[in-house]
């Protein structure tokens, strides 16, 4: 089988956020991963390929560094690999970013299965899975919990997770488009042949111009970026200060007049 | 989030900013990786430290390992980590490509090692033991004995072991017993082994020692021992695994490091207990030091990485227990502060660092000397060796005797909470103190620094020695902030040549009872002497980095590191001072003391 796993770099989550200008993340203090989700996804793949051969190619929008997070994949087991690297996309949304992964996946000729991770950890607007079968005309699943692929490579048996603990079990045929669950599958971890055999797979660098796509930047949005900000939480705790008697004096006052609840 | 037990900004600090392991990229041997590989090993084993280590470090040490008729359960994350380790290429990640290896350096291997041990150091050493029974075969052993072996140690299916000790032979490895009959094609091994780490388990298929015995008829002492490859199961006719008269007699229960078992081993019960050579006869004690060697190196890295698990676990509990206010905030009513503002707390984790991150580099000073071998030869490749063999005891006594006071601190830290096993201190002061004794005791690490490696091809090795710490001096002195950090190191370096030649004196003048009684002395002596100078180093490269206008996280950093280095020097580098009284003083008191005087 042929399968397109797109992978999604973002920044760890333990790191410290710091907000520039209300407009964009300082860089400068994050360390940078592979989105949890879109490594479920490409154990998937893997696991495809072992069952039925053929190949996992990776794609990735973004800066220079997600080459780390693409090598990852290689690191794992995944054949090659490429890399939509243009400022102009990265600075428009999520039309904009999908757009120009969908024109990365006609230039391979389209796939028989194309994964992402269900969402990004950082975003998580669970849109790019959805807005790509939109544009390729493919039928989708979101929220995939298990795959089975029959004989044929095209029969699909999919596990949706649903709220309240339920699954629901579908039936489609490939090409598709899957976005997949975290708990699918355990990720397997890069091993160290893995790793040095990563250095030398092949990952095709593209710029919107070799990818000819036309949407770009804020222009080719079709939202508009505001701001980012930290939301200021409405609770606030009071600590009231003064000995007991003064104290629950205050309280009683509090409750009476500001919370009005006695 | 899982504990933190490790700073990954610090072994990236040490690794690429101190030791500048990218230059090794330069060799052909090395060629093929980069920094990318070198970050993507060090991710990949957080990952593992995080996910199938971490989780298991408590439950391992409750839920010790279980002997019943013969056999030894242990807990179900050992063959997980096994099989991890042997099919993520981890058991022989530095070995050449030929030999399946990666070529990975050493310097990237330890940091990766320091992770592993950091975060659940019993269950890191079953493969690392087996890297290093594997190791020996592969370097002295027979191309048959490599093909029956070592592929299945490498995959993690087998564990290798080191069997050296007996009842009545620890420390003397000249009186070992277990003997070794020919026979025909394999020798018959009788005898009994104690304290076998990892002897015996339901973790792996097979168990592969690597043990050593005496060959009917052989010298006494040293010159007659052999080294046996010794399988739990040896291979029959038909390719199937079965007993090969190695009963495991028995476990220890010991203090701390409770997650791997150290086993009794009786061979040859019933008298069908086959061994086969190793290399040539009577050469087993020169062969097995290569591994022992290595052992040494690693036990340091044991000691600093969980001392380092002890620290980010006080560190926490410091930055968010309430206790007492500043001596200058006299109203009861203000709330309590967090106990890191207080200065004596301050100073405990600064002691706990200034050991930590000062034998951590040491042991990566080794590392470096040793991928220095590995791509030079000549004049400069014996430098390197020569430095190794001189700085292997420090590396492996210096965090042994130091990580116990570390992790006590750390423990200080947490007042009574550290006592009780609701936090992890307790385990990690239990874990910590097996280091001054496995591996060579501290005592013998001493006789072996001062009676062997200080006076070694004439004093070559201290020399070069001298000069790699001068030339540290040297390159630092320039610096305003630095320069009297300098002076004081050079100072110590006089005072370990006086104290050195003192001691030379007596040995001369062949009184070598009283040369060696406080060997264990100059060891400590030596030992302050060179984490000095790794902080000195580290030092260096954090004032340049400062100078270089960082972030706010990595000026907060380098701060930190030259708060660090700067504690070193004042708080513990002063402690020489009385070391070299004592050492100057050569008034035989312990020789002296008679065992009758002991009694009430
Ligand atoms: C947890 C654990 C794991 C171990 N794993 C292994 C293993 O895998 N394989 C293996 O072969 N062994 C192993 N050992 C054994 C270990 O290496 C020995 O315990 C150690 O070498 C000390 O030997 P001993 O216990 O006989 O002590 P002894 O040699 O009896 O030493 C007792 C004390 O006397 C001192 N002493 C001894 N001789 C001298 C001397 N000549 N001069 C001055 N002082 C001296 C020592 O420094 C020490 O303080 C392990 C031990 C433990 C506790």
């Amino acid at each position: 089988m042929k399968i397109v796993v797109l992978v999604k770099e973002v920044p760890d989550m333990e790191s410290k956020f710091k907000i520039i200008d209300g407009a964009k993340i300082d860089e400068s203090q994050i360390a940078f991963k592979m989105n949890d989700f879109d490594a479920y996804a490409v154990e998937a793949a893997l696991q495809l390929k072992e069952k039925f051969g053929g190949e996992v190619i990776i794609i990735s929008a973004g800066p220079d560094r997600v080459t780390k997070e693409v090598r990852q994949a290689f690191a794992m087991g995944a054949d090659w690999g490429i890399h939509v690297n243009d400022p102009q996309i990265d600075a428009g949304d999520n039309f904009v970013v999908s757009s120009a992964l969908v024109k990365a996946i006609e230039s391979l000729g389209g796939a028989d299965l194309i994964m992402t991770g269900v969402q990004s950890e950082d975003y998580q607007a669970s849109l790019t899975g959805v807005v790509i079968a939109d544009m390729l005309g493919l039928a989708h699943c979101t929220n995939v919990v298990k795959i089975d692929v029959a004989a044929d490579q095209k029969t699909l048996t999919i596990n949706r997770e649903l709220e309240g603990g339920l699954n629901e079990v579908l039936e489609m045929s490939a090409p598709a488009v899957l976005t997949i669950q975290s708990g699918i599958n355990e990720p397997r971890y890069p091993t160290l042949p893995g790793i040095m055999k990563a250095k030398k797979k092949r990952l095709d660098v593209k710029k919107a111009a070799d990818l000819g796509v036309a949407e770009l930047g804020e222009a080719g949005s079709k939202t508009k970026f505001i701001k980012m900000f930290f939301p200021v939480s409405d609770h606030k705790a009071e600590i009231i200060e003064g000995d007991a008697k003064t104290a629950a004096k205050t309280l009683v006052d509090k409750l009476k007049n500001e919370a009005k609840v006695i | 989030m899982a504990q933190r037990f490790v700073s990954e900004r610090n072994l990236k600090f040490l690794l690429y900013e101190v030791f500048d392991a990218e230059c090794l990229v330069r060799y052909p041997y090395f060629s093929d990786h980069s920094r990318d590989t070198f970050d993507m090993v060090l991710g990949t084993a957080m990952k593992l430290g995080e996910e199938i280590l971490y989780p298991a470090f408590q439950e391992m040490d409750r839920k010790p390992p279980e002997y019943a008729d013969g056999a030894v359960r242990v807990h179900p994350s050992v063959k997980a980590y096994m099989r991890a380790s042997g099919e993520g290429g981890w058991i022989n990640a530095m070995h050449p490509y030929d030999a399946g290896g990666q070529q990975l350096p050493y310097m990237v291997f330890s940091a990766c090692g320091f992770i592993f041990c950091a975060a659940n150091y019993s269950l890191s050493v079953y493969p690392v033991l087996t890297a290093g029974a594997a190791h020996l075969i592969e370097t002295f052993g027979s191309e048959e004995l490599k093909r029956a072996f070592v592929k299945n140690m490498h995959a993690g299916k087998w564990q290798g072991t080191m069997a050296l000790t007996e009842p009545d032979a620890g420390s003397s490895l000249a009186d070992i017993t277990t003997t070794a009959e020919p026979a025909d094609g394999y020798y018959r091994i009788r005898g009994q082994k104690i304290f076998i780490s990892a002897g015996a388990h339901d973790g792996v298929e097979n168990v592969v020692h690597l043990m050593l015995a005496r060959i009917k008829g052989a010298p006494a002492g040293v010159k007659g021992i052999s080294l046996f490859v010794v399988p739990q199961r040896r291979i029959n006719d038909d390719g199937m695994l079965v007993f090969n008269d190695v009963t495991c007699a028995g476990i220890y229960h010991k203090l701390g490091y409770r997650g791997a078992p150290i086993t009794q081993l009786a061979m040859g019960d019933n008298d069908d207990c086959r061994g086969f050579l190793v290399g040539e006869a009577n050469r087993g004690l020169a062969y097995m030091f290569q591994m022992m060697n290595e052992a040494r190196i690693d036990v340091g890295l044991s000691a600093a990485a969980i001392a380092s698990a002890a620290y980010y676990a006080a560190l926490e509990y410091a930055k968010e227990r309430p206790q007492g206010r500043k001596a200058t905030e006299k109203d009861p009513t203000k709330p309590q502060a967090p106990i890191i503002e207080h200065a004596d707390v301050k100073r405990m984790l600064l002691f706990q660092r200034s050991v930590i991150e000062g034998a951590f580099s040491l042991i990566l000073q080794l590392a470096r000397y040793t991928d220095m071998c590995r791509v030079t030869d000549g004049a400069e490749r014996e430098r390197c060796e020569l430095l190794v063999d001189l700085l292997t005891p420090i590396a492996k006594s210096y965090p042994a005797e130091m990580g116990i006071h570390a992790v006590s601190q750390g423990m200080q830290c947490l007042g009574g909470y550290g006592y009780c096993d609701e936090f992890p201190l307790e385990q990690y002061y239990r874990d910590a103190r097996i280091h001054p004794i496995h591996e060579g005791t501290t005592g013998i690490q001493g006789m072996d620094l001062l009676g062997r490696k200080v006076v070694m091809k004439n004093g070559k090795a201290m020399a070069l020695y001298f000069d790699e710490v001068r030339s540290t001096i040297q390159s630092a002195s320039g610096d305003d902030a630095l320069s009297a950090c300098a002076d004081e190191l050079e100072a110590a370096l006089k005072t370990l040549e006086d104290v050195t030649a003192h001691l030379a004196g007596i040995a001369m003048k062949g009184e070598i009872e009283l040369f060696l009684a406080d060997a264990t002395l100059y060891l400590e002596l030596f030992g302050i002497i060179a984490i000095a100078w790794q902080w000195l180093a580290q030092a260096r490269v954090a004032r340049k980095a400062l100078q270089g206008n960082p972030s706010e996280s990595d000026s907060n950093f380098y701060n930190g590191k030259l708060a660090a280095f700067r504690f070193f020097f004042a708080y513990e580098l002063p402690r020489i001072a009385g070391l070299a009284r004592r050492l100057r003083n050569s008034d035989g008191l312990t020789v002296a003391m008679k065992t009758e005087y002991f009694e009430d």
